[in-house]
């Protein structure tokens, strides 16, 4: 479990971008971490892989400190960047130096994951395009098997197929008990395929919930099907009006990560109310 | 306390190696390319009667040992130039003491055992074939004896460390940036001796001169080979090596991307 404890953070002669923020990750889960530009998700990413420390409050992942950048820390995460670098190798020379680092690394998951990308394993990284180098990234992360997997925008660079296979191979993966991460914006990429979301805006976390509790105290409708009362947040889109309100009648409808993202920039705070009164009420039911 | 295991300490030297070797092996051999060249001019323009071939190379040699170790040293993690490499290379699971030692072994040490087989076997195929077409002025090959040597060792030895240090701390051009702020600690170091020294026992700064502390002749230390004699040698030869080294690795403990 990713434990991220009161956490100030800036860079230097910066403003805070984090102000004593507190969360956690839990295993067998995908989040999807979202927020605007500048929100702080890469920060976060960083860290949360030892890139950057905390000016206080303190980050973990099953219990071992991010400060210091222990070997046994940084086998517990892959983190796949937004922009990354290789050396000039094959990606065959690339396994052979950099997966005994992972003990969990198999090899077969890995031809695997790199058939479905459609990358040649015998292909120098260098030469290779900015989308098949994440792909081979993606593929070669994935057979790391670490108990968590740190992603910034991942999509970024994908074509439309390698998008299709990204969430079929991490919706294959959704069921063990590893922590997928996803920070992106392109809220679309990853709708289908998370079963939480994190919303970060200025340095807080705004908005934290499960797809299921999402479902549960929200609905996500066109406008005329609900009464103003119940409105928390809309918005015109091509000539109609869609709005998120407030579940009273126990009806389920998907979630539009795009719309709730919206909402929660606006109206977090009745939204978090929402929340809150129905995790009261259902303690007391239990 | 530092997280040593030298399995994972192996796989990020090989890892190391494997990623570096090409461009060191080609910058020697280059190197020894433009040495040829200036063996050949000296060769053809001095009579043959006074060319010194051994001395030359030997120059030559501390030279070309010198300004590449500074080059390779400052040139060390190159991770830190760019911050997709850097990533990659502090997010690799092995610890910083591990990461530290191999670039050290690499561009400390490995690079002189390497450039110094390289340039053996240089000097023993530039002087086997001059004896061949000149034998009647025999040349002889590469020795290490002479006083010398152990001067321009513990020369490349610090200038090496403190370039080393410097491609930790410096993300854009290093060696430039190393250079002036060695500089400018020599000057401030420099001034402020000649000053206390000057004020405090009285004697005259004079830079016109070559022994510009007169009356300093008693500060130089004698040095015999008693053994406390030799360890405050050895201290004043390479204890800035070993300060220079300490200080890289907690700058690399504290890197921050």
């Amino acid at each position: 479990m990713i434990q991220v404890n009161n956490v100030d953070f800036a860079y230097k002669k910066g403003k805070l971008i984090f102000d004593n923020l507190t969360m956690k990750f839990e295993p067998g889960a995908i989040y999807g971490l979202l927020g605007k530009n500048g929100s702080g998700k890469t920060s976060l990413m960083k860290l949360i892989s030892g890139l950057r420390y905390p000016k206080t409050g303190n980050i973990s992942i099953d219990g071992i400190d991010s400060v210091g950048r222990s070997p046994e820390y940084l086998s517990k995460y892959f983190l796949i960047p937004e922009e990354f670098d290789f050396p000039s190798i094959t990606i065959e020379s690339f396994v052979e130096l950099y997966s005994p680092f992972y003990p969990g690394f198999e090899y077969s998951q890995f031809e695997h994951y790199l058939s479905e990308f459609e990358v040649l394993q015998n292909s120098i990284i260098t030469k290779l395009s900015l989308g098949q180098k994440k792909k081979f990234l993606l593929a070669f992360g994935l057979a790391c098997n670490t108990e968590v997997m740190l992603m910034d925008e991942p999509t970024n660079g994908l074509d439309i197929p390698s998008k299709v296979q990204f969430r079929k191979i991490l919706a294959g993966l959704a069921d063990t008990n590893k922590t997928f991460i996803i920070s992106t914006h392109q809220i679309k990429d990853i709708e289908e395929i998370v079963d939480h979301i994190s919303i970060i805006h200025h340095g807080q976390l705004r908005f934290s919930s499960a797809i299921d509790g999402i479902i549960e105290n929200l609905v996500f409708s066109e406008k005329q099907e609900h009464n103003e009362s119940e409105i928390l947040y809309e918005e015109k889109q091509f000539g109609s009006t869609r709005i998120v309100g407030k579940n009273i009648d126990n009806q389920y409808t998907p979630v539009d990560l795009e719309l709730l993202f919206n909402a929660v920039l606006v109206n977090d705070k009745k939204i978090k109310e929402i929340f809150d009164k129905n995790k009261i009420e259902n303690h007391a039911t239990v | 306390m530092p997280q040593f295991n030298i399995n994972r300490f192996w796989l990020t030297l090989k890892k190391d190696i494997t990623e570096n070797i090409k461009v060191v092996i080609n910058t020697i051999l280059i190197s020894l390319l433009i040495v040829l060249v200036f063996i050949i001019i000296e060769i053809v323009n001095s009579p043959d009667s006074i060319i010194d071939l051994n001395k030359s190379l030997r120059i030559y040699y501390f030279v070309v040992l010198i300004i590449l170790g500074v080059v390779f040293a400052g040139f060390s993690f190159p991770a830190f130039r760019k911050t997709e490499k850097a990533i990659s290379y502090l997010t690799l699971p092995s610890s910083t003491i591990e990461k530290y030692l191999s670039y050290l072994l690499l561009s400390s040490f490995g690079f002189f055992i390497l450039f110094t087989l390289m340039f053996l076997l240089f000097d023993y195929v530039v002087i086997f074939v001059f004896n061949i077409y000149k034998p009647e002025y025999i040349q002889s090959y590469f020795t290490f004896e002479g006083k010398i040597f152990p001067t321009i060792i513990s020369v490349y030895f610090n200038l090496n460390a403190l370039f080393l240090l410097g491609a930790v701390v410096f993300k854009k051009s290093p060696h430039f940036k190393t250079s002036i702020f060695a500089l400018s600690v020599f000057l401030i170091i420099f001034l402020i001796l000649s000053i206390s020294i000057y004020f405090v026992n009285n004697y005259s700064l004079d830079l016109g001169k070559s022994n510009m502390f007169h009356k300093s002749d008693h500060l130089l230390i004698p040095f015999d080979n008693t053994f406390p004699s030799v360890v405050i040698k050895h201290l004043l030869q390479y204890g800035l090596v070993l300060f220079f080294w300490f200080v890289a690795y907690l700058k690399l403990k504290e890197k921050e991307i």
